[in-house]
């Protein structure tokens, strides 16, 4: 799913109490909804739990949408605000040993898989490095769109964005990555 | 998916993450749908107008999903199922069509769209690479035979063009071309929406910037949206040349201020065109950072150079202009300042700080008018250059010993560029600015006040009497003629040869300075 391709008259038609309409939105964008809460709060089970109370936001809260052609950012953003109101309330868990086996198991091996490499995310990077690198690999929104939604510089998310995916790269490939990470 | 630890790149961190993600996502629609209290089989109508106007409106989404939802409703699926069946599905597509390509052995599935916009790169190595609409590499071309070396360790179809510019620029530090004195990288977009390939040229712009200031290099992209037509691609197809670099000459060549020829700027490095585009502003696009011209004499001893041709003392020149040129295909400070009612245009090699031509001295024309322009231009134009050296027939009359005498004529425009320009110094020499980001301590406008400490220079030192007759002593005999500040002295008279001491002690004691 890319968060442009995102049609905002899915939220017109929710407003007015379509199903269909939502069960559409659901489905383009639940992934997205997950993947940043789980970025946020490192967590499956608050990441859930933020995702089912951000869908029914969404469906009650579609008639105060405005359209302005963009959709995916106003959801985001309904994400963002459940996120922190729970980091604020102290209702979240701390662990994300949910992925540690795997991470561990993989250390020994030659090979990595997509949920190891989710794990090593989650662990090495800081809060907004996971944000950051979790919005542009899920929703496909570019560096200016993130910062939009981000509230920070255009050149602060691409910094951050870099020195990430080089802190998972040395991780993951063991050597530093610099000047070997990008090739074949 | 699993990976080799070995081959991992970014591109397969951002796949992967989206791919655990998406995997391990919940399904709560049913939940959801529950808790809502949606009916599963019908649409409510709060207001049943704006409703279908709003449901005619959204029919290519629907019409394009709609089997789905509603089979999946029917048969007690859930939308994440369904969205699982539709991936499926398409799964089995892929794997139809790619069996169906092994089968008949033709050309493979290309998941890329059409052509929609070129992203030329070039350092030293030229590359070009053809994106489709969502801004995925269809191809990516080599210009030149480094261009080849650097994409043959390279794979970066169907990569985000982003990611894929990352991966260009990094090999290029890996293989040297991109280090820290050689920093420029020209960004060149062409696309037949300009709108969006301006958008697109901005967005790489800063996403190479942030990338190369993470890697420990200040870079200096030189972002650039390129109108094509026939012309150019001839010029970048005869000469060997990427669309982007034949766009940029041919912006500085459209500079009157510069007067120079495409051929002299061919010989030029990416990094030198860069400095020269950056310093006239020529940008059609989003630049950052400043080309590194360490390796130049800087800008203050280049104006040194060309008072002491000149035989003058800083304070005689106003209206000092200093700004990067080219001539015969190397870098030049191209200087002009105005002196005792005169203006002065000289060339100075950039890399040796030697006094390579000066010409145009009117007297009576002040380089800040348009009359002055004007008069400089057809006096230029009026030239008899002798490439032999011989002495002017008098002071308005000069010889010239290349066609890039327009040069000069840097010091007798006024300047629009701003104070941004690298190799720029505008102003009097009492409170010349130098912007020249790798001048050392002890600019010029510093300098000045040290110097006439030093040795005791006041401005307006020369008596009246001399101004009266500036053909005579005030005014230099100045020649066009290429060589260094010793043979222009040569030609000076006692008055001069006084001068140009005070100004080699001046030079002296600058270099001491920036020491």
């Amino acid at each position: 799913m890319h968060a442009a391709d995102l049609d905002e008259n899915l939220i017109l038609l929710m407003a007015n109490g379509d199903g269909n309409a939502f069960t559409e939105f659901y489905n383009q964008t639940s992934s997205i909804v997950y993947g940043f809460a789980l970025s946020i709060l490192r967590n499956k089970q608050d990441a859930e739990d933020v995702m089912h109370d951000a869908f029914i936001k969404a469906y009650t809260s579609a008639v105060t949408y405005r359209p302005m052609g963009k959709p995916m950012a106003w959801m985001l953003t309904i994400v963002k605000n459940l996120c922190y109101n729970r980091i604020r309330s102290g209702r979240i868990f701390e662990d994300i040993d949910e992925y540690e086996d795997a991470a561990v198991s993989d250390e020994l091996q030659d090979t990595v898989t997509d949920k190891a490499i989710l794990q090593q995310a989650l662990k090495i990077l800081d809060a907004e490095e996971r944000q950051i690198v979790t919005l542009y690999s899920v929703t496909g929104l570019k560096h200016r769109e993130i910062a939009e939604i981000m509230e920070m510089p255009t050149g602060t998310v691409l910094s951050k964005y870099n020195r990430a995916l080089a802190k998972m790269r040395k991780e993951l490939t063991g050597d530093g990555g610099k000047g070997k990470g990008g090739r074949k | 998916m699993t990976y080799n630890r070995d081959e991992i790149t970014n591109e397969i961190i951002t796949k992967s993450l989206a791919d655990a993600i998406e995997d391990s996502t919940p399904d709560i629609l049913k939940s959801l749908r529950a808790e809502l209290n949606i009916d599963s089989n019908a649409v409510k109508m709060a207001n049943e107008g704006s409703a279908s106007e709003r449901a005619a409106a959204y029919k290519p989404v629907r019409a394009k999903n709609a089997a789905a939802p509603e089979r999946s409703e029917q048969e007690g699926i859930s939308g994440r199922q369904a969205a699982k069946m539709r991936s499926v599905v398409y799964k089995a597509a892929s794997c139809a069509a790619a069996l169906i390509v092994l089968a008949g052995g033709v050309s493979l599935v290309n998941r890329t769209g059409p052509a929609f916009a070129v992203v030329g790169l070039d350092v030293n190595p030229g590359i070009e690479i053809t994106i489709d609409k969502n801004e995925k590499v269809i191809s990516a071309e080599a210009v030149n035979e480094e261009g080849q070396h650097i994409l043959s360790d390279l794979k970066i179809e169907k990569s985000n063009v982003n990611s894929a510019c990352d991966e260009v620029v990094e090999a290029m530090m890996d293989e040297g071309y991109l280090t820290d004195t050689s920093n420029s990288v020209l960004l060149s977009v062409r696309a037949d929406d300009p709108d969006k390939g301006r958008e697109i040229e901005k967005e790489i712009s800063e996403n190479l910037n942030g990338f190369l200031e993470d890697s420990d290099i200040s870079p200096a992209i030189f972002g650039q949206f390129v109108e094509t037509d026939d012309e150019l691609n001839e010029f970048a197809g005869t000469h060997g040349i990427s669309i982007g670099k034949a766009w940029l000459i041919r912006k500085l060549t459209d500079e009157e201020d510069l007067s120079v020829t495409s051929d002299s700027l061919l010989g030029l490095s990416t990094q030198e065109l860069v400095l020269l585009g950056q310093d006239r502003s020529v940008s059609t696009g989003t630049s950052y950072g400043t080309p590194n011209t360490s390796k130049y004499v800087g800008t203050d001893s280049a104006l040194i150079a060309a008072l002491e041709a000149a035989g003058l003392n800083r304070e005689d020149a106003q209206n000092v202009k200093v700004k990067f040129s080219c001539e015969n295909g190397s870098i030049v400070y191209s200087v002009g300042f105005d002196a005792n009612s005169c203006i002065y245009g000289f060339n100075v090699d950039a890399l040796t700080g030697m006094v390579m031509l000066h010409d145009s001295v009117i007297p009576g024309v002040s380089a800040e008018s348009p009359a002055g322009i004007g008069q400089m231009a057809d006096a230029i134009d009026s030239l008899n250059f002798n490439s032999s050296g011989q002495d002017a027939q008098n002071n308005t009359e000069h010889q010239n010993t290349s066609g890039n005498s327009g040069n000069s004529g840097s010091g007798t425009e006024n300047d629009n560029n701003g104070a941004s320009n690298p190799g720029e110094i505008t102003g009097d020499a009492q409170d010349i600015e130098d912007t020249d980001p790798d001048d050392k301590p002890g600019d010029i406008s510093g300098d000045v006040e040290d110097i006439d400490d030093e040795t005791g220079d006041v401005p307006g030192e020369n008596d009246s009497s001399e101004q009266d007759e500036p053909q005579s002593d005030i005014v230099p005999e100045v020649k066009k003629e290429s060589g260094n500040t010793t043979e222009a002295s040569d030609k000076t008279d006692s008055a001069d040869t006084k001068k140009e001491s005070e100004a080699k002690t001046l030079n002296k004691s600058d270099k001491e300075s920036d020491l």
